[in-house]
């Protein structure tokens, strides 16, 4: 951004008096910018609020993930924004090719995704150079030591989340190692390789922020829940800096792969249908952006690399950026591969409250949320992740006075379509009565899992209680007998969903410790909370 | 079938135009400028220019200066392959291209045009992709210190699909696995991108200019697979350049740009970095940025552009040539990029026909396999780059 500013710098300066002057001009008349953003985007909005002032454009964002928001876009479903802003517009511009919905875009900052490791286990791997640096590591070499090593990782999940689709991509992109955009027919026979890469994907998660979230929690309670603490995080390369490891804490080294990465770009982007106001309220917001001061602050406070060269003086070190895909197919089938073939198949128990409150139109909307999950696996690329996925082993678990049979289907490939039938009508054949014994439940939940074996299966539960716990073990009583388990089961987390009169304390006390999260459906559509919850499995 | 000096007939046109029908047209402007000088607002004019040049058309000196001489220029960006059609509801048109500029006269049955200035296409390089192409003799170094690259050497690089890092040198050895292989702009909508199909095209045509007749699928897909295994298309011609300028070479070593785009940047900032180099392709072709005027005040615009020294000066300042070599001279003594002044080596576009044959063989490509179109140029914000120059 060095000169950016320069006084007399052609179109710029032209820019910038404009922007002066309609700044003094609307000085007062408080303008506002509605934008749909990447949830990752959240720790911009001090430098936002700061920029405000500057501009008198007020940024209001709303969050959602990148695949999801992607989608509103192409379904016209953002009538009340004027602009989004996610990690990347790439998947945007290979769906929406012809950019019809979008007006203009500037990258506004930088963060490759690269992996992060415990400085510990990246010098038993040999890849630490005598000054501390990590270089000449590629996707294969981590993928050897997956395979030799036994390393573990967390990643977000391709359908949900930018960084664990940008890996995917860039892992499958250096594998194929053709020096040019990935092709289709380059995917399968790097097929086994990116298998064998996933084997060692010990946490997923439908967010970047969730999952540095939990591979955090992972780390410093690795005594409390007996689950496995990975050896490292797929991550943007800001989230992985802004990590502060506590006192006596193994840090992490960032792993920047030598055959290349993908970059999110953080393109602002004024969709199609902004009015004139809002157009020139976007110029004057991206002006004040992408100034050399302010791209100065980007890196600082938020570890994001700059959009312009020469302005921030933290040492980011040079990547090489692998070509993106031209083609959406080759991105599409890859997103599929990763769910049908390449990642470890998921295990999940639903644990559903079908005691007498739950009649009526509640166990009717659970009917239709679980419905929607047994739907077949088209349409578009963030419901792919969202309903079951070939190889996985979905059980229902309903309980009321006590735990109810389980029945556990699994989604082969051929009789897929047979398993899915059997899901929708075991979820019709629901019934309600009785008190509520949701412990009871999940600790047979945890029995299931435990029984399954370490059998490469990545195990979670699901708890759904419209109420109180009324029957059976109480919360302490149910840690007490999680205690003990083997680490494969005790690695499995509870995702709860907040519904009715679901005591929420509760809730939060058993997701945070068996490093689940918790959805609240009380105010949202269930169906839509069951999806989101799909990108953690 | 090379032109060694392209110029000599650029300026044809106007040379025709130039008797007393300029003098009738000049005496009416000045009437114009008089009567708007003390009648008070500029006469407005709206022309459809190529996305490259609106940085230039609204850079604030250029808007005063046509103040001055009492015209308020307005200018929409569109790509030149799309204005063709609609171009006679604007004022004048400026596409990028000879060829273009032919097929809108044609089209709309106008004769004048302007060629106020031009600029060169180049490939500019990070300093050791630079190096390990001269390692690898695909570059050399002139007396003068400027960058020569052989085209068809390059050509035979991606045919091999060899990579950064089979190079020689110790720079590019072991880091960069990608192809060696230019970024450029979208063929299906960029005048960048179809000047690059222009000298490709002549090579791999037995060095012969494309005529409708020789356009066949070996060369067609060819050309295709060098853009589509580039990945996804940037999503305007500033885009890559910006990206070439701030992001390193492990984003973007090579890159198929206007040599305008460079000396604007080195000119005004910011700067690129300091050991990039200009290359100049052997052969070459260039970007002949025309005016097709469509009304008198239109046609007003393109002569001043062309005849004005105070617009021609800060024409010079964006980087492109014009008649007035001297300031073009001056500028990159001052400021240092290793232009080359005099280019020889310079090839003639196909007709409009031909190379409309070439990009459509190449849109196909993208559309057989499901990549629709990129950004008409049209479709963005005169100025949603950001307040990027």
């Amino acid at each position: 951004m060095k000169g950016r500013t320069r006084a007399g710098a052609g179109a710029l300066a032209a820019l910038l008096a404009v922007s002066a002057c309609s700044f003094v001009e609307g000085a007062g008349v408080a303008g506002t910018l509605r934008v749909l953003a990447g949830s990752e985007l959240a720790d911009m909005e001090p430098l936002l609020a700061e920029s405000a002032e500057r501009t008198g454009v007020e940024l209001v964002l709303d969050y959602s993930g990148t695949l999801d928001g992607t989608e509103r876009i192409v379904a016209g479903a953002v009538e009340d924004y004027d602009a989004v802003w996610f990690p990347s517009n790439r998947y945007l511009h290979l769906v929406d090719g012809d950019r019809s919905s979008v007006r203009g875009e500037t990258s506004v900052m930088l963060s490759p995704v690269v992996l992060g490791v415990s400085a510990s286990r990246a010098e038993e791997l040999g890849w630490v150079a005598g000054d501390g640096s990590v270089s000449g590591v590629t996707w294969e070499d981590v993928t050897l030591a997956v395979e030799e090593e036994g390393l573990t990782y967390g990643m977000s999940s391709p359908a949900a989340s930018n960084s664990g689709f940008s890996a995917l991509i860039g892992a499958a992109s250096a594998m194929a190692d053709s020096g040019a955009a990935l092709e289709r027919e380059d995917v399968a026979g790097v097929e086994e390789r990116l298998a064998t890469f996933f084997s060692g994907q010990e946490l997923t998660a439908g967010s970047s922020g969730w999952l540095m979230e939990e591979f955090e929690r992972r780390r410093r309670d690795a005594s409390g829940s007996g689950a496995v603490v990975p050896d490292g995080v797929v991550n943007y390369e800001s989230v992985l800096m802004s990590y502060v490891p506590e006192a006596g804490e193994d840090p992490l080294v960032l792993v920047y792969p030598e055959d290349g990465v993908v970059t999110a770009d953080y393109p602002l982007t004024l969709l199609a249908g902004a009015s004139e106001e809002a157009a020139a309220a976007y110029e004057r917001v991206v002006a004040d952006l992408t100034s050399a001061e302010v791209q100065a602050r980007i890196a600082e406070t938020t570890f994001r690399r700059p959009a312009a060269a020469g302005v921030s003086e933290r040492g980011f070190p040079s990547v090489v950026e692998l070509p993106f895909p031209a083609r959406r197919e080759v991105v599409d089938e890859l997103v599929a591969a990763y769910f049908s073939e390449l990642r470890r198949p998921a295990r999940t128990v639903y644990v559903l409250d079908v005691s007498g409150s739950m009649s009526g139109s509640r166990i009717s909307g659970l009917r239709r949320a679980l419905t929607v999950l047994t739907g077949a696996d088209e349409g578009p690329l963030s419901s792919r992740g969202q309903v079951f996925q070939e190889r996985e082993e979905v059980t229902l678990l309903p309980f009321s006075d006590e735990p109810g049979e389980p029945v556990s289907f699994v989604v082969e490939s051929e009789g897929a379509d047979r398993a899915r039938r059997g899901l929708a009508e075991e979820i019709a054949a629901l019934e309600v009565g009785g008190e509520t014994a949701a412990y009871d439940a999940v600790e047979a939940a945890y029995s299931l899992v435990e029984e399954a074996g370490e059998d490469g299966y990545l195990s979670s539960v699901v708890l759904m209680t419209d109420g109180e716990v009324n029957r059976g073990l109480d919360l302490d009583g149910l840690f007490a007998s999680l205690e003990g388990l083997p680490s494969h089961a005790a690695a499995a987390p509870v995702f709860t969903v907040l519904f009715g009169e679901a005591d929420a304390e509760e809730m939060e006390r058993l997701s945070s410790r068996t490093g689940g999260r918790v959805f609240d459906a009380r105010d949202l559509d269930l169906e839509e909370v069951f999806r989101e919850i799909r990108g953690y499995h | 079938m090379r032109a060694q000096d392209q110029r000599s007939d650029r300026y044809r046109r106007w040379i025709v135009l130039s008797g007393g029908a300029v003098v009738a047209v000049l005496v009416l402007a000045l009437g114009l400028v008089v009567i708007d000088r003390f009648g008070g607002s500029p006469v407005v004019v709206e022309g459809v220019v190529g996305s490259e040049k609106v940085d230039l058309f609204e850079d604030e000196r250029v808007r005063e200066r046509f103040a001055e001489l009492g015209y308020d220029v307005r200018v929409r960006p569109q790509g030149s392959r799309s204005m063709a059609e609609r171009a006679d509801e604007s004022d004048f048109v400026s596409p990028g291209s000879a060829a273009a500029s032919e097929h809108i006269r044609g089209l709309h049955g106008v004769e004048d045009e302007y060629d106020p200035f031009s600029t060169p296409m180049v490939m500019l390089a990070h300093g050791p992709m630079a190096e390990a192409l001269r390692e690898e003799g695909v570059a050399r170094v002139a007396e003068d210190g400027t960058w020569s690259l052989d085209l068809a050497a390059y050509l035979e690089l991606t045919e091999d699909r060899v990579r950064w890092r089979d190079l020689p040198g110790d720079a590019v050895s072991s880091s960069n696995r990608n192809e060696v292989l230019a970024r450029t702009t979208d063929p299906r909508t960029s005048n960048s991108a179809a000047m690059y199909v222009v000298v490709l095209s002549y090579l791999l045509n037995d060095e012969e200019v494309v005529t409708p007749g020789s356009v066949d699928e070996e060369l067609t897909s060819t050309l295709a697979r060098l853009f589509l295994a580039q990945g996804q298309p940037p999503e305007s011609s500033r885009q890559p350049f910006e990206q070439f300028r701030d992001l390193g070479p492990g984003h973007t070593p090579l890159l198929w740009a206007y040599e305008s785009q460079y000396v604007h940047a080195a000119v005004l900032g910011p700067p690129p970095p300091e050991d990039s180099v200009v290359m100049y392709p052997e052969p070459t072709v260039f970007s002949t940025h025309t005016i097709v005027p469509f009304t008198g005040a239109g046609d007003e615009v393109g002569r001043l552009l062309t005849e004005d020294p105070e617009l021609r000066g800060l024409i010079s300042e964006h980087g492109y040539r014009t008649e007035d070599t001297g300031r073009f001279r001056e500028l990159v003594e001052e400021y240092g990029p290793a232009v080359r002044t005099g280019i020889g080596d310079v090839v003639h576009s196909p007709a409009y026909e031909a190379l409309e044959a070439l990009l459509n063989a190449i849109e196909q490509e993208y559309e057989d396999t499901g990549t629709a179109p990129a950004a008409p140029e049209d479709a963005f914000v005169g100025r949603s780059g950001g307040g990027r120059t």
